[in-house]
């Protein structure tokens, strides 16, 4: 798989792997002064252990997008798209289903929604860009109308307490990445299809002069990008007590980008890899985690966390800027 | 297109050329199923055929390289050659990448082209990537091979490689088209010649009943007088360069720039046309760049007018009555989508502007006057500057600088993928500048052209300037010794 990246990707997870190496230590170095070295180590892996928990929706989001920014597109209406699938579940869980309803509810209608985005962009023939930045309203307003129609009673947010509705997102978020991250990695090295994703991002008229169908290329992106995001809801929704789709994954779209981004994938498609994500993602959470330790302020956290990303990549991109450029010249 | 009749042979070689706009690409593209025709019918192998997309034609053996090469950079040579074909698996569906490298290397190897297979496509070089593109469609069957300009952005043994590759490829049954403005190349290669002209078939005979200005005078409607006009008198009188220390308008002293260039020293004086010639990856394109502001370099000095010259942007560059017309007119000269109005309008938009407001009347009157002098062929202003033909699209590049009235002009490839028409039109403007005074450095990897339009010419190879040619060594056959590395004299040295 490594030997396919391209050098500015596989350059970037060699960052990655140190920084967030770097981040660990730096998060154990916070931890030890108010502890004991053993107990800051127990401490330590309990962050380890949470971890999976908590990145698991982030991270199969990124999976989804990074598969659709490969062909050249991308979907901005993500958070609002949980929020729909969170106000499905609210729907069945308030009208008594089972669990497994309520979460395939959810999957089908966050998993549904990205892959009829990228229908709709195909079918309009308008960017994915301009389809998704509509959704992005359009998909908040669609969940509080659900929720306000669809769950009796709805005051602003739905309480889940049953414990048998949060054991996919706490219990089993650790086996789920697994196997999702390990299907996406399997696919990404013996898969034809992700390499003719990045090949529609790197040039659609070399695809389309080899023969092959854009259009459909286009939409599988979108299908597995779907099934990802599903996923990421469906983990999501069982993570939280309660149900609120007007605040529920606000922004997200903007972390999950920066994590896609932060690991090496062009924002304009065509290069990239999951393993960079992956890496993104973790070094986007351990950031946060060490920022707790060093800020009080959440707000400094913020700016320091913007600061951080644009320093990895712009010291990347700085010091292999002579590279590029005469790869340009060639 | 007008309705053309055209039939090409197995083991025969084509040879289509035409001005820009004469239809050829057209031609083309109806040919590799791009487009549709409106009426008539192709023939393939005694059978009537359709094309609604390349995919049928390619089944058919029908092979098309087109003139700008469309590959997917990112992914490696064997990724390339096999796109739109079945890749090979083994258990549990998962692609076999060891025989998949192993087919594109086969098949590289049966092309003769030696390149990894899993090399990243970007990084190969300009005549790797047309091999690749060869050996891929060779590779499919092609029984009909197109290749649209395939050498315009080689350099001359570069082109030499491919055509040499081509024969053979004839030579064991494979129809090929060849089109190209390279007409030395089309004669040497062709076994018929077919010229188009205004979408309609105007001349078709064996390559041998046909001589350059012939071919000329078919494609262009008339004869050409000079391909190399000069107007202006020799430079400088005699070859005593020193014996006009004032008139230098650009001096570069021991420029470096690491990976680009090293150590060059170089002169351009009023009047003078000087030629930089240079393999691919010379370093002549980078060179010309640090002397405009686009790259500064590591060491050395330049001059611009007697003065100092440390340009910090491109736009000091222009200020100071320097101008560079780039490489690659699509990619860095010219936006595609804006019309020939802004376009022209762009080079002079200080002087078209008062309180950071456009001044449309003016704007109008002086693009009017630039259509007509650089007889710009164009249905009006507003017409998109990516729809013009390659020529035109070089003449409203250049009229766009020579309207701030440069003393210097670097021009980077002037004339390629231009047809002989407006070739000559552009050598002819190069030549009246120079006679006026402009000191031009004109940068080609065509030597005819070096040669014929120079007053001197420098060499560059891997990146330094190893000889200067000029008066009885300013030949084609001494420039590209001295480009590939065959002759060894410093500038300093009277000739190669």
């Amino acid at each position: 798989m490594l030997s396919r990246m391209t050098a500015p990707v596989r350059r970037r997870i060699v960052w990655l792997l140190a920084g967030n190496v770097g981040l660990l230590l730096v998060i154990f170095a916070c931890l030890v002064p108010g502890d004991t070295v053993p107990g800051a180590v127990s401490r330590l892996g309990t962050v380890l252990v949470d971890t999976p928990r908590n990145i698991a929706p982030e991270m199969l989001a990124a999976i989804g997008l990074t598969a659709i920014i490969w062909t050249g597109a991308i979907d901005l209406s993500i958070g609002s798209v949980m929020a729909v699938g969170g106000a499905v579940f609210a729907m069945g869980y308030s009208h008594g289903a089972p669990p497994v309803v309520c979460f395939g509810g959810c999957l089908l209608a966050a998993g549904g929604l990205v892959a009829g985005n990228g229908l709709l962009a195909r079918w309009l023939e308008i960017p994915a860009l301009i389809v998704t930045l509509a959704g992005l309203a359009a998909y908040r307003g669609l969940a509080l109308v659900l929720v306000n129609v669809g769950v009796p009673g709805f005051d602003g947010n739905l309480t889940v307490p049953e414990e048998i509705f949060r054991v996919p997102g706490r219990d089993w978020a650790g086996w789920f990445l697994l196997v999702a991250v390990g299907g996406a990695l399997w696919c990404e090295s013996f898969g034809r299809l992700p390499r003719l994703w990045l090949a529609h991002g790197s040039s659609p008229a070399a695809c389309r002069l080899q023969g092959l169908d854009l259009p459909r290329l286009a939409i599988s992106a979108f299908l597995f990008g779907g099934f990802y995001l599903g996923l990421g809801g469906v983990l999501y929704v069982s993570n939280q007590q309660t149900i609120d789709p007007a605040r529920m994954a606000l922004g997200f779209e903007l972390s999950v980008i920066a994590a896609v981004v932060l690991g090496g994938t062009n924002i304009f498609g065509g290069e990239g890899s999951f393993l960079g994500t992956l890496l993104g993602v973790l070094f986007l959470y351990l950031a946060r985690q060490t920022l707790i330790y060093a800020f009080d302020d959440p707000h400094a956290r913020q700016a320091v966390e913007g600061a951080l990303i644009l320093g990895v990549i712009g010291f990347d991109c700085v010091l292999h800027r002579t590279e590029h450029r005469m790869e340009e010249l060639k | 297109m007008q309705p053309t009749t055209l039939a090409v042979v197995p083991g025969e070689i084509l040879g289509l050329v035409g001005e820009n706009g004469a239809g050829k690409s057209t031609l083309i593209r109806l040919i590799s199923g791009v487009l549709s025709p409106d009426d008539g019918e192709i023939l393939w192998q005694g059978r009537r055929v359709a094309f609604d997309s390349p995919r049928p034609a390619i089944d058919l053996g029908i092979a098309t390289i087109h003139q700008e090469l469309e590959y997917c950079g990112h992914l490696t040579v064997a990724e390339n050659m096999l796109l739109g074909e079945r890749w090979p698996r083994c258990w549990g569906g998962r692609i076999d990448w060891a025989a998949m490298r192993s087919e594109a290397g086969r098949r590289l190897q049966r092309a003769g082209c030696e390149v990894a297979a899993d090399a990243q496509f970007s990084r190969l070089t300009a005549v790797e990537k047309q091999l690749v593109a060869i050996a891929t469609a060779l590779a499919r069957d092609a029984r009909l091979l197109i290749l649209d300009e395939p050498t315009a952005s080689l350099a001359a043994p570069d082109a030499r490689r491919l055509i040499d590759h081509l024969k053979t490829i004839r030579d064991s049954g494979v129809a090929i088209i060849y089109v190209s403005h390279r007409l030395d190349e089309v004669l040497e290669l062709s076994d018929r010649i077919a010229v188009l002209r205004d979408g309609e078939l105007v001349h078709l005979a064996g390559a041998d009943a046909l001589d350059g200005p012939d071919l000329v005078r078919e494609m262009v409607g008339r004869p050409l007088q000079q391909v190399f006009p000069r107007t202006r008198d020799d430079f400088p009188a005699g070859d005593d360069l020193s014996s006009t220390p004032d008139n230098v308008l650009l001096r570069v002293e021991n420029l470096s720039r690491q990976g680009m260039f090293e150590g060059v020293s170089l002169e351009v004086r009023a009047g003078e046309v000087v030629g930089l010639a240079g393999l691919i990856g010379a370093g002549r394109s980078e060179l010309a760049r640090a002397i405009y502001g686009l790259y500064s370099p590591e060491a050395g000095t330049m001059e611009l007018l007697g003065r100092p010259w440390q340009p910090k942007s491109p736009w000091d560059a222009l200020e100071a009555g320097l101008v560079y017309l780039p490489e690659e007119r699509k990619r860095h000269g010219l936006v595609a989508d804006h019309d020939v109005s802004s376009t022209l309008a762009i080079g002079i938009r200080d002087r078209l502007t008062r309180w950071g407001l456009i001044l449309v009347g003016e704007q109008r009157r002086r693009v009017a006057e630039m259509i007509s002098a650089y007889d710009i062929r164009c249905s009006g202003p507003g017409q998109l500057v990516g729809t013009l033909s390659g020529g035109n699209q070089q003449k409203t590049l250049l009229a766009r600088w020579l309207e701030r009235d440069p003393r210097v002009l670097m021009l980077d490839e002037p004339t390629r993928g231009i047809d002989v028409g407006a070739k000559a039109e552009i050598h002819s403007v190069v030549d009246r500048l120079a006679a006026a005074g402009h000191g031009v450095l004109l940068i080609s990897s065509d030597l005819h052209e070096v040669v014929g339009m120079s007053d001197r010419v420098l060499v560059m190879s891997r990146g330094r300037l190893v000889a200067e040619c000029r008066g009885a060594t300013q030949t084609e056959r001494d420039v590209l010794q001295a480009a590939a590395g065959l002759a060894t004299a410093t500038p300093e040295a009277d000739g190669c």
